[in-house]
């Protein structure tokens, strides 16, 4: 299948590509890794007039870490190579988990961060961790820039809070307070697919009560999200299997999984009680040993 | 704007041209024709195009080529020598990543058997992987030396341990509660399914005479398909539709009528020179199988691709001829008519081996050129291209496709190519066409028991269509319009299987209403489909991999197969041989039938001297393969350019240039033609509920030029509507500059499982809603247009 034409820039900074799009609102896209955008103008689902090539742009795939500071991740940054990173694996190994589960190889070394992010997938594995991560995004416009959380910028499937000239520029995960451990749980059909149902928890023990958690649930909702009410029931708790059961059976209270082509609402909501007791109980588990 | 590109590939340097939306694939392909990376789903999901970009792991499908400047890649020629197919692939199958199961592998114990994947006629031979009772893989089947290149798309692969284990494969036998078409059903057992049919079909027997019942089959998989012919036979009804009316029939029957037999290319020596007629020998693994053709091209073997799409076959081929779609049989004449009379053909064969070159040679002046020209859209100049380098180069074979079949000229066509073939002396000579002697199996007709029951023309619906009688089979409109008419009488039930006809028959709406009306039918499926929906007593379907089981289709490769059984059927699902053989007792007709139907199995076998468990070990029959020469097994003993025997069955005796270039006409309301290609991803109408397979293509595209489409007001990915006298439908517009003007190329098959309130979408984007089912008609078959139909596009508004 051939993609449509189009008509093709290729900036060489992020103003050069933030202005590009605001010169043509409604018609032009940025093109980070292709491995969504692509595949969506191929399906004729997106049709671009323009196509912003960000790949000219240099200097935005760091992955670097600052003591005080944290993680900060520039958004070209491919999703092989979170998996890949020493920095992440030894500061984040929740994110190279997460990042590590992704489609195939071939995508991994093709997609950005940015891009997945942008994509705005309810089922997107490392945009997930990075929300029980308490990361937030930079988004630069033409001649400047704001920042917001993750967990507020997901508003629907496929749909943002990104205006349409602007572009994701960077990510932050803040530093975790220590003795802080996470999990990351795909339930899948093949190693490769997009997940039915995923789970991602951050939590922080103080000696052993849970002082701070986030719950994040995946594809089962129209945007991923943080469980709440099952955080709730967990924080400034001491996490037994009973308050994990309630936690649990409170995710899928939160839930809203619908029928598709993966599996259906019925079988998503019984599995988002197994996969978010899981992921607290290895999240507790990991943070007892050394954590994130 | 075109953008230079620099880039290396293989070690080798080269710079290109390309515009910006083109992708690697395509320069790896078209530009420098290494064709082992091959484009499976084009959207990234089957990684049959992937390559090593500066060391990396990429799908080239999605990179595009202004992206690969300055870069370094490694394809599957310059990984490793002498590769079967791209070696990338084994890397990750070792990986395990298209596993279906959660586990790692390794953490379970696994089995692997052999057997063949059962989705398409290819039959790639594989390895099932088994874990704990349950299929998670298949992968090819390196190891026995068997055709295993899987396509490239891997829809075996995608699909078979999805649909095994689908939440909604239908388990137990159910009848009908409620209006037909409302959905409310009941469970029951087999035993009150079974006796039920048994009792209406033997009421209506007696009442109106066994031809009131119909069968409708699709394609053979197992021997659910001879079941059922067999039972029809002794039941006493002629009535049974097949897919022959529309594909394998015609040209098959052409080629018979012609030299005796159908014929293959030789895979033992690579031609040197191959034509693709309306098949794409990347995807469809028809005659020639994938790692064959890549041998003939590796070998240097010269390509011609007749096509009205750029497939990709085309784009590396030495001659695209696009052609006007259902004008093959005119290109045909047209090709004969250069090479008889620039004498290009093998005049020592001709003379001494072929009856009615004067005949032919007479009726190749009853038209011009420029007539040829004028109907099939392809230029003169390129035909006595297409026809010199043909007739130049031996050995040379011609792999024809579908859309030779789907027209009302596919006889005289067909029996034009057939002609083609033998005047270039190209019949049973190494690297030519072949004529296989079949494996010493039971002859499907025998299984049939035709020649002690045989199909009565008279008592037939559509018994003018005389050789689909004598095949066996009766064209599906003919089965419809005795329903809704009574003509010649009413046929009132009907037992289905392997079949959605409700996308498959030509003139849906008509054959919605048919089966509104029968008193009485039965469906076996897999899943509920829109054909399920309207069964009286609906059963489960056992499916490949779940019961023992042989197979003999292709009828081309003249081979048989053993499918094991590696795993039990979901419920209460039972292989359509089990509960066909259990009818057949309970219909009083045992006798002609087994205590067992496995027991079948041996005697499918016995002519070999092999019982099915020794076929379990020794996996296939294969055919035999002698260069026969002058073997015509036709009643003069040569080859019958002129053939009386056809004209026994209502054709002319040669391809008449009046027949096959009366076509379709475009009028100011219907100004475009529609036709289809195969849908690459899924097989047939099927499988639109596997995930992986509706990721890769999720909604039905219909393909325009882009001009076309300016002119008409419509957008590049907007929903249209396509529209003939017979309906509308609706596709998303894909636009494609490589196309005639003059055609829009829609997807075959689509009917959306999820949309159960319209029952599963069945009218919505669904060509046969467009197809006629009235005359005219193929006079021995009652093949329709299928394809090249006049209609018109506009916007849906979406």
């Amino acid at each position: 299948m051939r993609l449509p034409q189009f008509e093709y820039v290729a900036p060489r900074t992020l103003n050069e590509a933030c202005s590009l799009l605001a010169e043509h609102p409604n018609e032009a896209l940025p093109l980070a890794g292709g491995t969504d955008l692509l595949v969506k103008m191929k399906q004729r689902r997106i049709v671009p007039r323009y196509v912003v090539n960000l790949k000219a742009i240099s200097g935005m795939d760091y992955i670097t870490y600052d003591e005080k500071d944290g993680l900060r991740i520039g958004a070209l940054a491919t999703i092989q190579s979170l998996k890949n990173s020493i920095t992440i694996k030894r500061h984040c190994r929740l994110l190279a988990q997460a990042a590590g589960v992704e489609s195939s190889v071939q995508i991994r070394n093709v997609a950005t961060l940015g891009g997945n992010i942008a994509n705005a997938s309810p089922a997107a594995d490392a945009p997930l961790a990075l929300i029980v991560l308490g990361a937030s995004l930079v988004l630069a416009r033409s001649g400047g820039q704001r920042e917001l959380l993750l967990e507020d910028f997901f508003v629907g499937p496929g749909k943002t809070v990104l205006q349409s000239d602007e572009i994701i520029r960077e990510v932050h995960v803040p530093l975790l307070p220590p003795r802080s451990g996470g999990a990351y749980l795909k339930h899948a059909v093949r190693r490769t697919d997009i997940a039915i149902v995923s789970a991602a928890v951050v939590l922080t023990l103080a000696d052993d009560i849970c002082s701070s958690i986030k719950i994040g649930l995946g594809s089962v909702a129209p945007t991923a999200f943080r469980a709440r009410k099952a955080e709730g029931l967990l924080k400034d708790k001491k996490i037994t299997e009973e308050l994990a059961d309630a936690a649990s059976q409170a995710a899928v209270q939160e839930s809203r999984p619908i029928d598709d082509i993966r599996g259906y609402a019925e079988y998503r909501a019984k599995t988002v009680f197994g996969i978010t007791k899981q992921a607290i109980m290895d999240a507790l588990q990991d943070a007892r040993l050394g954590g994130v | 704007m075109k953008q230079e590109i620099r880039l290396k590939v293989n070690g080798q340097a080269y710079t290109f041209e390309v515009e910006p939306w083109q992708t690697l694939l395509e320069v790896l392909r078209e530009n420098l024709k290494l064709i082992k990376t091959k484009e499976g789903c084009g959207v990234g999901e089957c990684g049959s195009c992937a390559v090593i970009m500066n060391r990396k792991a990429v799908n080239s499908c999605l990179v595009l080529a202004v992206d690969a400047d300055g870069k370094e890649i490694l394809t599957a020629e310059g990984l490793a020598e002498d590769v079967e197919y791209h070696p990338f692939n084994e890397a990750l199958i070792g990986q395990g990543s298209m596993r279906a199961s959660s586990e790692p592998p390794g953490s379970k114990s696994q089995h692997e058997f052999f057997t063949f994947c059962h989705v398409c006629p290819g039959h790639c031979s594989v390895k099932a992987i088994v874990e704990d009772g349950k299929v998670v893989d298949i992968v090819p089947d390196r190891e026995s030396g068997l055709p295993n290149e899987l396509c490239p798309v891997k829809k075996g692969r995608f699909s078979i341990p999805e649909v095994l284990y689908h939440p909604d494969r239908l388990k137990y036998p159910q009848k009908r509660v409620g209006a037909r078409g409302e959905g409310k059903w009941e469970r029951i057992s087999w035993d009150e399914a079974l006796n039920t049919i048994a009792q209406k079909l033997l009421t209506l027997k007696e009442t109106y005479g066994p031809e009131s019942v119909a069968f409708g089959l699709g394609e053979p998989k197992g021997l659910e398909f001879a079941f059922a012919q067999r039972l029809a036979s002794v039941f006493g009804t002629p009535n049974v539709v097949t897919p022959g009316w529309c594909c394998g029939i015609p040209s098959g029957m052409a080629s018979t009528l012609t030299y005796g037999w159908n014929c293959v290319p030789d895979e033992e020596h690579p031609p040197r020179l191959m034509v693709l007629w309306a098949t794409n020998n990347n995807h469809t693994s028809g005659g020639i199988r994938r790692e064959t053709f890549e041998r003939a091209i590796d070998s240097g073997a010269k390509l011609i691709v007749v096509d009205p799409r750029k497939i990709d076959v085309a784009s590396f081929s030495d001659l695209w001829i696009r052609l006007r779609p259902g004008s093959d049989g005119a290109l045909a004449l047209g090709l004969l008519k250069v090479i008889v009379e620039e004498k290009l053909y093998d005049k020592e064969f001709v003379d001494g081996w072929c009856i009615g070159l004067d005949a032919l040679e007479k009726e190749l002046k009853t038209f011009s050129m420029k007539k040829v020209e004028e109907v099939t859209w392809v230029s003169e100049e390129k035909i006595r291209e297409f026809a010199r380098l043909y007739a130049s180069i031996k050995p040379a074979t011609i792999q024809w496709g579908n859309a030779l079949d789907t027209s009302t000229t596919a006889f005289p066509g067909a029996k034009a190519v057939a002609i083609l073939r033998a005047i270039t002396g190209n019949l049973n000579i190494p690297g030519g066409e072949m004529f296989l002697t079949p494996a010493p199996y039971l002859r499907p007709g025998k299984f049939f028991l035709l020649s002690k029951f045989p199909r009565d023309r008279e008592r037939a619906v559509g018994g003018e269509f005389k050789l689909a009688v004598r095949s066996a089979f009766i064209p599906p409109h003919a089965f419809v319009n005795s329903v809704l008419t009574g003509q010649p009488y009413r046929i009132r039930a009907g037992l289905f299987l392997l079949t959605n006809p409700i996308l498959s028959y030509p003139d849906s709406k008509k054959t919605f209403e048919a089966f509104m009306k029968l008193d009485f039918t039965v469906v076996s499926e897999l899943f509920m489909t829109p054909t399920a929906a309207l069964a009286d007593i609906l059963l489960p379907a056992a499916w490949g991999m779940e019961h023992e089981e042989l197979g003999y289709w292709p009828g081309w490769y003249e081979e048989i197969r053993a499918y094991p059984k590696l795993i039990d059927p979901p419920g209460e699902a039972w292989a359509d041989t089990k509960w066909l053989n259990e009818l057949a007792k309970r219909l009083g007709l045992g006798e002609y039938f087994w205590e067992s139907d496995e027991e079948a199995l041996d005697d499918m076998l016995k002519p070999s001297g092999f019982t099915y468990e020794d076929m379990k070990r020794k996996r296939v029959l294969h055919s035999k393969r002698e260069y026969k020469k002058h073997d015509y097994r036709t009643p003069s003993g040569k080859v019958e350019i002129y053939s009386k025997t056809a004209s026994d069955f209502g054709y002319s005796p040669l391809p008449y240039w009046k027949e096959v270039s009366i076509l379709p006409r475009l009028t100011d309301e219907y100004p475009l033609l529609m036709t289809n290609a195969k849908e690459d991803v899924y097989m047939l109408t099927g499988y639109k509920h596997v995930a992986s397979l509706r990721n890769m293509k999720p909604e039905p595209l219909a393909e325009m030029h882009p001009e076309t489409a300016k002119k008409m007001g419509l957008k590049e990915g907007e929903l249209i509507y396509i529209e003939t006298e017979k309906g509308k439908i609706m596709q998303r517009l894909a636009l494609d500059d490589t196309l005639d003007p003059r055609i829009v190329v829609t997807s075959f098959g689509w009917w959306f499982p999820e949309e159960r309130s319209t029952l599963y979408g069945w009218a919505k984007s669904n060509i046969n809603v467009l197809t006629r089912s009235e005359p005219p008609y193929d006079p021995g078959i009652g093949t329709v247009d299928l394809r090249g139909i006049p209609c018109k596009v506009y916007s849906a508004g979406g």
